[in-house]
């Protein structure tokens, strides 16, 4: 039996979150289907499959190549699953608290703009395996993040990239037209307003710190981190106004 | 503004391409989290297999159609998989059964 064979009739190209389908949640479900293959574990619920998939030929050898890394000790399936999870808890709620820290302490926000990965570091944060920086919007320079080459994204604080960052034309156009992008995002700056576009790469990443919304002051720390979300640390947008 | 030249690889997109951002939210499946996980940590300090540039050289040697049709975290297992390969860390690659489904 070939593998490919072997792996559909274990049932191991079922998808159990199907991108857009029906988003079932086993987080108190063991996913380490590695070292049994009987799968009475299996992924995906029974009295609901309507969003049940099947992995394409890539996928599964994606499924093939972990199965073999396991067996021969390059990774274990706790590594994956715990790279997986650290993944899953990274993301726009980290970096808000790094955008308000900045906001109101005036000592973290020159060591942030100093060594952004010094600074994440001092509120517990991972600052990668990359150069992190800082890109302070001002009310005369707005920066825009893009990397028009991949998809390099500043993980080690918000976690995995959205869809959109990796397109083809948020990365085509946000270097050619970023007042355009910035628009489609409903985000209309001052004519005079500069908009900076940093290019990221393989060895730096970019976390923009928006400027602090108008009537916030007095506010606490956890009210002032709903106003920064995703796309304001992008430069998509600017904070949410309160 | 100087017009890049057709010759530019694939990848290099940078004010080559004209549509409307499609900014609809997708929740990672979980073969999209694995593929993720699995070439970060085949690139890591502890195991080093192959560098991001490598990864990225094997996705950008992709003919454009392919580079653009595949799904991303597909792209990367195309990645990942090609890599194992060429630097002989999976033998299995060469056994008949596995021939068709991973290389």
């Amino acid at each position: 039996m070939t593998e490919e064979a072997r792996l559909r009739a274990a049932g191991e190209d079922k998808v159990e979150d199907p991108p857009g389908g029906h988003h079932h949640h086993h987080h108190d479900h063991d996913h380490d289907h590695d070292h049994d293959h009987d799968h009475d574990d299996h992924p995906y619920q029974e009295d609901d499959d309507a969003g049940v998939a099947v992995l394409s030929p890539l996928q599964l050898r994606g499924r093939a190549v972990r199965n073999l890394l396991i067996a021969r000790g390059i990774l274990t399936a706790a590594e994956i699953r715990t790279q997986i999870e650290a993944m899953d808890s990274r993301g726009e709620h980290l970096g808000a608290r790094v955008v308000v820290r900045a906001w109101t302490d005036p000592g973290f926000a020159a060591r942030l703009a100093e060594d952004a990965g010094a600074a994440v570091e001092e509120l517990g944060l991972s600052r990668g395996e990359t150069v992190l920086t800082a890109l302070f919007n001002t009310p005369d320079v707005h920066n825009l993040v893009v990397c028009t080459l991949c998809s390099c994204y500043p993980r080690s604080v918000l976690g995995r990239p959205p869809a959109w960052y990796k397109s083809r034309a948020y990365r085509a156009r946000a270097v050619r037209d970023p007042r355009g992008v910035l628009a489609e995002f409903g985000t209309h700056l001052p004519e005079g307003t500069s908009i900076r576009v940093h290019d990221s790469n393989a060895e730096l990443r970019y976390l923009v710190v928006p400027r602090r919304p108008a009537g916030t002051e007095g506010w606490d720390a956890a009210k002032l981190e709903q106003l920064v979300t995703r796309d304001a640390m992008i430069g998509v947008t600017e904070a949410r106004q309160p | 503004m100087t017009e890049k030249p057709e010759t530019l690889p694939t990848h290099d997109v940078a004010g080559r391409f004209a549509a409307p951002i499609d900014q609809s939210a997708h929740e990672p499946a979980h073969w999209e989290k694995e593929a993720d996980a699995i070439r970060l940590l085949l690139a890591d300090k502890k195991r080093q297999i192959f560098t991001t540039d490598e990864s990225r050289r094997v996705q950008e040697a992709l003919d454009a159609e392919t580079y653009w049709k595949l799904p991303y975290y597909e792209r990367w297992i195309h990645g990942f998989s090609s890599l194992l390969k060429e630097k002989g860390v999976l033998q299995e690659a060469k056994r008949a059964c596995f021939r068709k489904l991973l290389w």
